[in-house]
């Protein structure tokens, strides 16, 4: 049902993001990969021809693939190999993680009040801490949480890097009050990164699972179908506050959401488990600042 | 100094710590530069990955792990304000004892 504060908070989402300029477009093989990837007779040659396209894109693919992180034995040396070694849905997560970084990565412009480097560190660690606790519970959706915990944040760079003054506001409230981000942002603007992050996933024809861990990722239970992957996202950013690895912009907690807790049948025993492999993990993860 | 798959050395890269074999022994000492030779016998020995010194103003991994004790002082200035819930109390418990053993 759509109530009357909804459409207030939908008009002041839509009057924020329409001061935006100079947003930019996520590479335009994107789209091409895409819609290739749609195909179920295209082949991994085409996928590769369509991605060379884009050198500075495929060297980062390549070496990403060729990372610890993502750990697979000997040499890949072209697209068309990595699709034949590691599928299509794994060569094309790692395409948009590349893009991510190629579209909105590096330190260029933005509030100096807003540490950039720690943002990402709290991304990435998001994004492994998400990637590891799907694995303990044997989510196969891996790839796709590493992602939505990459993104989950999206509407802090776009407030960073496009809405200067947005942000001014909402970094000074958050001093004062030394408050969560998204409560600095409701007090300064009444519209949350929650609503940027998603409104962008949008805009970019991101997939739907995304749109909802960066839309819902304070709200899991509003995702409907992709709870699992959204309460997953979710409490990986709890965990990664917890662990003090960078910084979303505050340097205080939310609390847990109980529902997606119950679901992820979350336990003392869990987090332990998690917590033995993170320092591994986030070593490897090293490389992402590598493709800024 | 930061950890890198075999696949991701250049030459020229410097080991931070030596490549220690299956038995213990010590394949390549620390401070070892990387050359073509050195690193097609990595592949042969089947390291898997190796760590080596980094080049300035690179993150690195003592940047995402940082020092444990800063660590442990954040940590309690994180939470202070909700390890009374129930729930974050399990995660406050679990992440000082993690800090704990990693000394
Ligand atoms: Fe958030
Ligand atoms: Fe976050």
């Amino acid at each position: 049902m759509i109530t009357a504060s909804t459409i207030g908070s939908q008009e002041k989402l839509k009057l924020a993001v329409d001061r935006i300029t100079g947003l930019p477009t996520l590479p335009q093989v994107i789209t091409e990969i895409t819609r290739l990837m749609q195909n179920p007779r295209t082949s991994a040659e085409e996928v590769g021809k369509a991605l060379i396209m884009d050198q500075a894109l495929a060297s980062k693919v390549l070496k990403l693939v060729n990372s610890a992180f993502y750990g697979f034995p000997g040499r890949i040396n072209t697209i068309t190999h990595a699709i034949v070694i590691l599928g299509f849905n794994t060569v094309k997560n790692i395409i948009l993680t590349a893009s991510i970084f190629e579209t909105l990565g590096g330190k260029g412009g933005g509030q100096k009040e807003f540490d950039i480097e720690k943002f990402w560190l709290h991304s990435i660690g998001t994004g492994v801490l998400a990637r590891e606790i799907s694995k303990k519970l044997n989510f196969k959706f891996f790839e796709e949480c590493f992602l939505g915990g990459l993104l989950h944040d999206l509407g802090k760079i776009i407030l960073y890097k496009f809405m200067p003054e947005e942000m001014d506001k909402v970094l000074q409230v958050q001093k004062e009050e030394n408050c969560l981000f998204f409560l600095a942002e409701k007090k300064a603007l009444d519209v949350t990164h929650d609503q940027i992050g998603g409104w962008l996933t949008s805009k970019w024809n991101l997939p739907e699972d995304l749109r909802n861990a960066v839309l819902y990722h304070h709200m899991p239970m509003l995702s409907g179908k992709y709870a699992m992957m959204v309460s997953i996202v979710h409490i990986a950013d709890i965990l990664c506050r917890a662990l003090c690895i960078g910084s979303g912009g505050d340097s205080t907690i939310p609390v847990v959401d109980e529902k997606a807790w119950e679901k992820l049948k979350f336990s003392r025993q869990l987090i332990d488990k998690i917590y033995s492999d993170i320092d591994l993990e986030l070593e490897k993860a090293a490389v992402f600042f590598q493709i800024m | 100094m930061k950890r890198i798959s075999v696949n991701e050395i250049t030459e020229g890269m410097v080991l931070a710590k030596p490549v220690v074999g299956s038995g213990g022994n010590i394949l390549l000492g620390e401070g070892t530069e990387l050359r073509t030779t050195l690193i097609s016998r990595l592949r042969n020995w089947g390291v898997p990955f190796v760590v080596i010194q980094s080049q300035e103003g690179e993150i690195t991994e003592e940047k995402i792990t940082a020092s444990l004790d800063t660590k442990r002082q954040e940590v309690e200035r994180v939470f202070e304000q909700v390890k009374n819930h129930p729930l974050m109390a399990i995660i406050y418990e679990a992440t000082k004892e993690h800090f704990g053993k990693a000394s």
